[in-house]
This record gives C-alpha cells, structure tokens and sequence, in this order.
C-alpha cells in the first residue's frame, strides 16, 4: 500500500479519537456503575429497568397501605382483647350477684360497676386513630360508630385495601366483628344485666348470663378472625419481601456494570491509547525529510 | 543513414533536459505545498521522449491521479453517513427527554400519581393522602408541559437546522454551477483546469454529505448534479434552491420542496438521503410522532380519569367532577392539560367513592362514603387499561414505554449507522489517499532525481560547448 502523509495523519488521529472516545465511555460506566444510564445505551434492558422501577414504586406504595391496615388492625386487636377481659369480669360479677345471698346494695353496686365497664366499652368503641378516624365502623369511619345508647349506625361493609400486588383485604373492620352490629351490640347485655341487677332479680341476672357467655364466644370468634386477617397480611408481607427482592435482583442483572469486566476493558484500551501514541510519534519521526535534515 | 549529433542538437537535447527537470520539481513543490490539502490530487509531470532523436523529452501538461469509481463511492458513502449524522444531531436533543433513567420524567410521575392514589385507597379520608394526590396530579401535569416545551423545542430548532442545510446545499449548488462554467472555460483554452476540478470535487462530496446526489460527467469537463431521484440540483443551464416547511399535523412534519431555476417547484420523487434526509426522517418518524403520542397520552389518560371520576362521588357528598382539564381534541392535550377546576385546591373532591354497592342498585349511605375507595381503585385501573390511548391501542404507560423505546432505537440505529458509515468512509479515503494523496518522502525523492536530471542535462550542454569550442578552434 501506498502510505501517504495525510494517510497517516488520518490515521493517527482516528486511532486517538476512536480509542479516547472509548475510553471516556469506560470510565463514564466505571464512575457510574451502571451499563445502562441512557434509553439508548440498551432500549430493552433500559424498558424492562423502567418496568421493574414502577413495579417497585407499586410495591412501596402498596407497603404503605399494608402498614395502615396492619396498624389499624393490631390496634382493633387489643381493642377487642380489652372486650374481651371486660366480658370476663362481668361474668365473674354476675356469677356473683346471681347468689341468691346477695343483698339489693350490693346488687345496685355490681349495676354501676356494670355500666361503667359499659360505658368504658363504648368509648373504647368510639375511638378515634389519630387522624380522626373510627375503628370499629366498617366504611362509616367519619362518625361515631355507636350511638350513647350503644346501638350501631355504623357500615355494614368493610373497606377492601390492596395489601400485596393484586392480593385485597378487608382493611376496617365493622360492627359485627367487635362490639356487635346493629341489633346485636354488646352494649344492650350490659344494659339488660345491669337493669337485672338494679331489679334485684336473682333469675334475670342468670339469664343474661347466657348472653354474656354468648358475648365472650363472639368476641373470642372475633379476635380469632382478627388474628387470621393479621397473619395473612405478615403472609402477604413476605411475598412483597420476596417479590422486591427479585425486582432489585432483575434491575441490577439489567442495569449494573461488571466492575471486573469494565476496569479489564479500561487497561487493555488505555495500553492502546499509549501504544498508539507511540507509534504515531515514531512513524512521524521516519520520514525522509527527517532524515534529510 | 540519418545523420544525428550536430551541436544545435545536442544543445536542444540538453535544454529540453533542463526544462523537464525543472518541471518535474515545480510540481514536486506544488505537490509538497499541497500535501495536506483537503481533496487535493497530487499532480505527476508526463515526460514522453521526443519523436525525433535531437529533438530531446517531451513535457505534456501535468495531470492530477484520480479514481473516478472510488470518488463516486465515497460520494454515496458520505451520503448515509450524513444520513446517520443528521438523525443522530436531530435525536440527541431529545436523548435526555426521554431518559428516564435518573429517575425525572413522565413515567415517573405516573408512577408517582398512581401510587398516591393507592395510599389514598388505604385511607380514602385522610386530608395529607388527598393532598399528595392533588400535589403528584400537578406534577404529572408539569412534565406533560414539560415534555411538550421539550419537543417542540426540539422540533423548531430541526427545522432551522433543516433549513441552514437547504441553504448550505443551494449555496454548494451555486458554486460547483461556478466552478463548471469556470472549467469549461479554462478546458477551451488549453489550461490545466485541475485545482478547480479539486475543489468542485470537494464541494461535490460536500453535497453528498448533505444530500445524496447522483454525479453525471460532461464532455465539456463540467459536471451535473440531482437528487431525490432525478430532480436536478446543477446542470447546464441553471442550479436549484432547497427549502423546507413545517407541515403542523398533527403528527408534525417537514416537507422538502426544490425550486428549480426556471422557478418550477417540485417535490422529491425519492427518498432524499444524506443529512437533510436523516434530519428530516428523525423528524416525520420521531420527534413530530412523539409529541403527537404525547399529546394522545395526555388526552387518553385525562378522558379515562375524568370518566371514572366523574361517575364517583367526593367526600361532600357531590359528584361529576372532572380531575383534570383537558381540550376537546387531541392535538396539543399535553401542552394545555391542567387539573380542573372541580378538584384544584379541593381535595375533598376527589372522588374515591362510589354512588352505588357492587350490586349497582343499592345506593352508598352518605356515611359510608369517607371509607369508600372503590372509585380510586377504578380510576388507578383505567391507567392501566389497553387502548386508552386511542392512535396506538395501549395502556398510558405502555404507549409512553413504546415511544421511549422507539426514540432510544431512532438514536441507536444512527449511531451505529454513523459508526458503520464512517469505518467505510475511512476506509474508502484511506484507498484514495493512497492512490491520489501526496506522500512527501515521494516527492523528495523525486526532487532530489530531477536536481540531479538537471544537473546532469546541464553537464550535456556544457560538454556540447566544450566540443563547439574544440571544433571553433580546429577552425582558428
């Protein structure tokens, strides 16, 4: 071939050029740690990053809302642990005051005893998160949801709360799977046993017994479905777990440069780059002229 | 026998001697002088002997080395490679429009807009979550506008661009016509047109570069220039003038037009190629295609919200609203898209409950409705419904995924056509500089033969003198 001075010159500084421009883009990709920083770069991986990013901005978004439920639920739990502990000590007090041995005083004292763990009941019933929402109302969450005599004006429907992608749940809980919903409220046994012991009636106190006892086994039904709704969404917890896992696992296979890989590729280019600087300048050198000269 | 040798003989010989050697070194020079001359063709001195012994070297009118099928290679080689060049300049502007990458952008305030609509699900009353829906709506609004300010920044600075190339292209056009008129001239009397025959070439490829152009040679040493399949850009008797204009669409493209001398205006009747092709082309297939889908983005995904919203009711208890304003056509939905008034400064208005149970018949009670979300879980799926962005039949991110994935493509596609493109355009100026190119060590040698051709044509004369001396003074 014949090698002329202006192939030369081409030649040299294409050589730099080449090997410079890919240089910088080895150290861009070193400094950044990512093999894909422009759509450009690699137009599928760089759709599929953008995907796996939504999908976890979804789950982040989701964890938020799981959190709100499993808060909400675990306050509805003690709540109802609370019931369930007052139940209790109201038996034991109308086991008591059922003894025929029992005077009217004491029967008068056992009734206000009784409407204060009602009352007690109610408020507990009532109240609020600290935004200002109501537990124990289903989807009425903007009111009270039992009236001062204890009857429910509640929802009879629950809020349904993505907790896990696509997985719903019932994130509030309504009368009838606490306190009683409306015609079943566990205030009116408070009531009835508290008119029963006012009365001073031996037989009626022991019939609402019954009820007391009926009351204790929905509370204790309650606070197992309680349970349940609890454990399915620590279920769900781990799913959004795994599942963002494998997202940050695909995102960086997409998206993170081999560091081994990249600093190889900066060596044997950066040798390149000198080889070729000094050869151009040895090239240069052997000309004729020089020679002349 | 033919009688040979007389002094006046040797003398010619001798003369016709020197004047080769100095031509020789003239152009040596010149050639060395133009060594680094872009498309300079280094010129050789054609020496012939004389017909007649006494009559010494001929020398004929130095030539330039040329390889017309490599010249013309190159041409079309650069060509496509302005052709990539074009489309890449064109698309790099909007290379970070549409990276979503670092995390700034369209999709990500989709994301964002979404998500705080499902933590609003998750707590349907509570003032901060309607806020943030409010406070992320806005900021999808944003990049809307700023993804049109973007493109149509993007689209009006193309089309300066497109139009300094049609201008670069009639203004070459001019000066080959020149050129042309100048060669022939020169041809007619017998100079050496070559320099001006290198610096059309030059201008030519510059035309290839910028459009692709078929070269026709004339008899008469100048040359005729068309494009876009056969319209013609120089030829005897006149040059043509390249415009463009932005057709506003929508989608919004560029068209070219060629006012030919007689002031006919006519339309490519072929792809145009070069750089003002691939600026062209980036701009019909991407940049006026983007904002038109941004647009259609804008205008489905506002239309999907506001059904949905509309049919929920707020937590005062009314319904109806719209959540975003938007126009009654598509074309320019993104530039103009706002929250609308129902709901701006309102977040009580948004609409995250329904009027009706699942089973359709039995109406929501007015107290169940700050606990009612079933409206947000609609509205966060109408997003993702297909063909809710009408032109392309997909989902709002899955159009937006689409014209992401096509741009990055468009700018793939030209960089490795621009790297491929180059690689042979090297390679093929790599073949004629080898052939045409000045290699100064070449002509030093060669200077260096013809100083001592002189000197020895020089000695040749002075033995001639000497021997017309000896036979003077046989005569004395």
């Amino acid at each position: 071939m014949r090698v002329t001075d202006q192939l030369v010159g081409n030649f040299i500084s294409r050589s730099n050029k080449d090997l410079k421009s890919e240089l910088f883009e080895s150290v861009r990709r070193i400094t950044s740690g990512k093999a894909v920083s422009r759509p450009s770069d690699d137009p599928v991986a760089a759709a599929r990053i953008l995907r796996i990013d939504r999908l976890l901005n979804d789950l982040d978004a989701i964890d938020r809302s799981h959190q709100r439920v499993t808060s909400d639920l675990s306050i509805s739990e003690v709540s109802l642990g609370q019931l369930s502990e007052v139940l209790a000590n109201v038996k034991t007090l109308a086991l008591q005051m059922a003894n025929t041995t029992v005077s009217a005083a004491e029967r008068q004292a056992a009734a206000i005893e009784v409407q204060g763990f009602r009352d007690q009941m109610l408020d507990l019933a009532n109240r609020r998160q600290e935004d200002g929402r109501h537990l124990f109302g289903g989807r009425a969450e903007g009111s009270p949801p039992y009236d001062d005599t204890g009857a429910y004006v509640g929802s009879s429907s629950n809020r349904r709360v993505e907790v896990a992608p696509g997985v719903f749940s019932d994130g509030t809980i309504q009368g009838a799977e606490a306190f009683g919903g409306a015609g079943d409220e566990v205030f009116a046994v408070f009531d009835d046993l508290a008119a029963a012991m006012n009365a001073n009636d031996a037989n009626a106190i022991m019939t609402q017994l019954d009820a007391v006892d009926q009351k204790i086994e929905d509370t204790s039904q309650n606070l197992a479905l309680l349970g349940t709704r609890l454990r399915s969404l620590l279920d769900t917890d781990g799913i959004t777990d795994t599942l963002r896992l494998q997202y940050l696992q695909d995102k960086n296979s997409h998206e993170e440069v081999d560091i081994a890989d990249e600093i190889t590729n900066y060596t044997a280019q950066e040798n390149s780059l000198t080889a070729v600087v000094e050869l151009s300048r040895r090239l240069l050198a052997n000309s004729l002229s020089a020679f002349l000269r | 026998m033919q009688k040979i040798g007389s002094i006046n003989e040797i003398l010619s010989v001798g003369r016709s001697g020197l004047s080769a050697s100095r031509a020789r070194l003239t152009v040596a020079g010149y050639n060395i002088a133009n060594a680094h001359t872009p498309g300079y063709h280094r010129e050789q001195v054609a020496l012939t002997p004389h017909s007649v012994l006494g009559g010494g070297v001929q020398i004929d009118t130095p030539f330039a080395i040329r390889n017309t099928l490599l010249t013309r290679n190159l041409v079309q080689t650069f060509g496509r490679m302005g052709y990539h060049d074009g489309s890449q300049d064109t698309l790099a502007q909007v290379q970070e429009t549409f990276n979503e990458l670092d995390g700034i952008g369209l999709m990500t305030s989709l994301d964002a807009f979404q998500s705080s609509l499902k933590e609003l699900a998750a707590n349907p009353s509570g003032q901060a979550e309607r806020q943030t829906v409010l406070g992320t709506a806005e900021g999808l609004v944003s990049q809307f506008h700023s993804l049109t300010n973007q493109l149509e920044a993007a689209i009006l600075a193309t089309e300066e661009a497109a139009g300094e190339i049609g201008s670069q292209i009639t203004v070459k056009a001019e000066q080959v016509f020149i050129l042309n008129e100048e060669i022939k001239a020169l041809a007619s009397t017998g100079v050496n047109p070559e320099s001006m025959i290198d610096e059309r070439d030059r201008i030519v490829g510059e035309i290839g570069e910028l459009i692709d152009v078929t070269v026709v040679n004339q008899s008469d040493g100048s040359v005729d220039l068309y494009i876009a399949g056969g319209r013609p850009l120089v030829t005897d008797a006149h040059t043509s003038a390249i415009t463009t204009q932005l057709n506003t669409g929508p989608p919004q493209t560029l068209d070219l037009t060629i006012t030919k001398g007689d002031g006919n205006v006519v339309e490519p009747m072929a792809e145009i190629g070069g750089k003002l092709g691939g600026v062209i082309d980036a701009m019909n297939e991407t940049l006026g295609h983007s904002l038109h889908v941004v647009d259609e983005i804008a205008f489905g995904m506002a239309n999907a919200v506001n059904a949905v919203h509309a049919s929920g009711v707020a937590l005062d208890g009314t319904s109806g609203h719209s959540f975003f304003e938007v126009g009654a056509i598509s074309t320019g939905a993104a530039g103009g898209l706002a929250l609308h008034a129902d709901v701006a400064g309102q977040p009580n208005r948004i609409s995250a409950s329904k009027p009706f149970e699942d089973d359709g018949v039995t109406p929501v009670p007015a107290s169940d409705i700050p606990g009612d979300n079933r409206n947000l879980y609609d509205m966060i799926a109408s997003l993702d419904q297909p063909a809710v962005v009408a032109l392309t039949g997909e989902s709002v991110q899955g159009a937006y995924e689409t014209l992401m994935v096509d741009a990055a493509r468009a700018i793939n596609t030209a960089d490795l056509g621009l790297r491929t493109e180059t690689t042979t355009v090297n390679q093929l100026q790599s073949l004629l500089q080898s052939e045409t190119g000045v290699s100064v060590d070449e002509e030093m040698i060669e200077m260096t033969q013809a100083n001592q051709a002189f000197e020895a044509s020089a000695m040749v004369i002075r033995q001639a003198d000497s021997m017309a001396e000896t036979l003077m003074g046989l005569v004395g």
